[in-house]
């Protein structure tokens, strides 16, 4: 009964707050849009209205000099040079080994004799995959192989596990880039979607600065001395906070897919899972630097740092593919934004899967470390 | 009612409260009294479950605070020496948030909460913001908040510190009546007068320890053998190291000298009348007497003969 009346006490403080609202659906919501629809004319959305990474592809050649060779000239056209570089790789256990340690991000193995089939082999990159499909679509029908065998090697372990083969052997050989810009996100729905996870991320500095504003007026000392357990309180803010996070991701993706249009792909449980992952963490590292930091001005600045740094890394703002794939599969914002571009493009479960598993296991990282900042902030 | 045995806190060099023994019983005020600094807050924090203990035991009616917090804390009431309540919501649902975590529900709640704000006269106040009281008001309020739940023990921290004197006696009254209707309190201050209207025994705390307990008849007994003597000299005595005081100090009739200004505090044997001996070893100094004050010290001259110190700064 304490633990719901004083989650309902913080709960009801912040709905009630005017500026809730203003600060976390209208200013994100605005810059949904002034993001969404100022970048949409923008390098990266334009040409194809597509997002799409530059691909390293590793190629073996086996002896079958001449495909190889055919390939690797068809790379350099100019309309695929854009997406993919080729690596020349000797072994296909080599080629296997690289692609685990994710240098590159699909792999093609020629065969010796002719008859027998290409094999692809798909890395952890979801939009690689599926924008690699197309091209060695496109050369297929480019050099009018239509005998070539194409098949999925399903031997590759990546260690995201994502793994997942499609054979092409009675895929429709004449897939056009097109495909390609159609499976895509445009930007809106990807702003919509780096801007809802960013403000996600919010919570944490919100639920921290509470917190902190409890300690300074000495409520929160008051709080303590009435049978209420110190973890009682601090979760039951927690827990409110999480709902406020919860609410807040429903009306922007309501808002934004009725007032911009944005495509959502929604599927619900997913949605709720990811943005629920997310804002645990975030609550989390709130919570540490509340414990952490006793000035709210520097729980605001460690907050904001992480939150921009993240989110830039992720590609949240700009999109600079490398940069991404670098350091951004190591930030938080990077696995949120996956599962919801994974979803507008339709993708296999299996990756969003992932992202899902990654996001956990960040949360159950931050949930332990904050189980022991949570005695800290109230007993000090 | 409450037994506070062998407590010890420490907060790094300072030792905050130091090997402390009390006993509380049920039905009176205990009047707390202290200088900054003596180790009353830290006294209370650690009564109400707030601190860590770092070593001895307290005890409410036999059950311990370290083992039962939970149960203990039901029992007590704390208003603490800072302001504690929410400025942006209501006084009436300030008081009821906290009553609310003593498990008060409905009609009991409503008439608790209610009784708590008549106590302290902010009834027709009670709508309204904190943030738009005056800092009367606001002591009041962080009253109410500590007694809806009709608490065995009310521990007043510091109640009236930085009040008009209005709203002080309303609040003096309020703890009176509290107690009459049964409740158990202890009071913290810096003020003797205060103490001593209220309390029905005195403990004086000083650098974490209790120095002196006891009823205040009782206190003033240990100093009814003394006799203050207050002297304003015209030319003014700079030091303690003046060799007028070290003259008086060797006088068999004197017990203790103070520098206060320029004026000389002297305590003396009781019942001594012969002034003109310590007149002569002025007048032997060179200093002539503007005025002369013979009284029967109060508690705040306790306090200064026991430690040497004053109760407030
Ligand atoms: N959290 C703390 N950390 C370090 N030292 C502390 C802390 N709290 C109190 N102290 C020290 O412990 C001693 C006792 O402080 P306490 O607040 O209990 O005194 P007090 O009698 O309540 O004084 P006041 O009349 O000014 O309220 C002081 O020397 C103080 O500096
Ligand atoms: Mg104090």
């Amino acid at each position: 009964m304490r633990f719901w009346h004083i989650f309902w006490h913080e709960l009801s403080y912040w709905l009630k707050e005017r500026s809730t609202y203003v600060q976390f659906i209208l200013v994100p919501l605005i810059m949904i849009f002034v993001l969404g629809s100022s970048l949409a004319g923008s390098e990266v959305f334009k040409q194809e209205d597509v997002i799409l990474p530059v691909a390293t592809v590793g190629l073996v050649g086996e002896g079958n000099e001449s495909m190889a060779q055919a390939f690797t000239q068809f790379s350099r056209h100019e309309e695929v040079s854009r997406y993919i570089t080729i690596e020349q790789i000797s072994t296909s256990a080599a080629l296997a080994e690289q692609l685990r340690l994710q240098q590159v991000d699909y792999g093609i193995v020629i065969p010796k004799q002719e008859e027998a089939s290409i094999q692809l082999l798909q890395g952890s990159n979801h939009v690689i995959n599926l924008m690699m499909t197309s091209i060695v679509n496109e050369f297929a029908s480019a050099s009018a192989m239509h005998a070539l065998k194409l098949e999925a090697d399903h031997t590759v372990e990546d260690t995201s596990g994502e793994e997942q083969g499609t054979s092409l052997q009675d895929s429709e050989p004449l897939v056009s880039m097109g495909l390609i810009s159609s499976e895509s996100v445009t930007a809106m729905q990807y702003y919509a979607v780096s801007i809802l996870i960013m403000f996600l991320l919010y919570a944490g500095l919100r639920f921290g600065s509470a917190l902190l504003v409890e300690e300074r007026s000495y409520t929160l000392k008051r709080m303590q001395s009435t049978p209420a357990r110190p973890r009682e309180i601090i979760y039951a803010m927690m827990l409110a906070h999480f709902i406020l996070s919860l609410l807040q991701a429903g009306c922007m993706i309501v808002i934004s897919a009725v007032v911009y249009g944005v495509n959502w792909h929604l599927h619900l449980g997913t949605v709720v899972i990811a943005c629920g992952f997310v804002t645990l963490c975030s609550l989390c590292i709130g919570l540490i630097g509340a414990a952490w930091f006793r000035q709210s001005k520097t729980l605001h600045t460690f907050m904001q740092t992480i939150i921009i740094a993240m989110v830039a890394a992720s590609g949240g703002y700009v999109l600079i593919p490398e940069f991404q794939q670098a350091a951004g599969v190591y930030t938080l914002p990077y696995w949120g934004m996956q599962i919801f571009y994974n979803q507008m493009l339709n993708a296999a479960p299996a990756a969003t899967q992932h992202g899902l598993g990654i996001l956990a296991l960040w949360a159950i990282i931050l949930g332990g470390l904050s189980l022991y900042f949570s005695k800290k902030v109230v007993t000090r | 009612m409450l037994t506070v045995h062998k407590l010890v806190k420490r907060f790094k060099q300072v030792i905050a409260v130091d090997h402390l023994d009390l006993y509380i019983e049920e039905g009176e005020v205990f009047g707390l009294l202290g200088p900054n600094g003596a180790g009353k807050s830290t006294l209370i924090q650690m009564i109400t479950g707030l601190l860590p203990i770092d070593s001895g035991t307290i005890k409410l009616d036999g059950q311990s605070i370290q083992e039962r917090p939970t149960e203990v804390k039901r029992h007590i009431g704390l208003v603490p020496q800072d302001i504690a309540v929410y400025e942006n919501i209501s006084a009436r649902k300030n008081v009821e948030f906290f009553a609310k975590l003593y498990g008060l529900r409905g009609k009991g709640l409503k008439e608790s909460v209610d009784e708590a704000l008549e106590r302290v006269g902010l009834m027709e106040r009670q709508h309204h913001l904190p943030s738009t009281f005056s800092g009367g008001m606001k002591r009041r309020l962080n009253i109410a908040c500590a007694i809806a739940h009709k608490p065995k023990l009310i521990i007043m921290d510091e109640p009236t510190v930085g009040i008009d004197p209005h709203s002080r006696n309303h609040i003096l009254e309020s703890v009176r009546k509290l107690n009459l209707d049964g409740s158990t309190i202890i009071y913290t201050s810096h003020y003797m007068e205060e103490v001593s209207a209220i309390a029905t025994r005195i403990g004086i705390m000083n650098e974490g320890k209790c120095i002196a307990l006891g009823t205040e008849a009782e206190l003033r007994q240990r100093i009814a053998s003394q006799e203050k003597l207050t002297i304003e000299t015209e030319e003014g005595v700079e030091s303690e190291h003046h060799p007028a005081i070290d003259e008086l100090k060797k006088s068999a009739i004197v017990l203790d000298v103070h520098l206060e200004g320029n004026q000389l505090e002297l305590m003396l044997s009781p019942h001594y009348d012969r002034l003109q001996d310590i007149l002569f070893i002025l007048a032997k100094h060179g200093l002539s007497v503007l005025t002369l004050k013979r009284e029967t010290p109060d508690l705040e001259h306790l306090f200064l003969s026991l430690t040497g110190r004053q109760l407030r700064d």
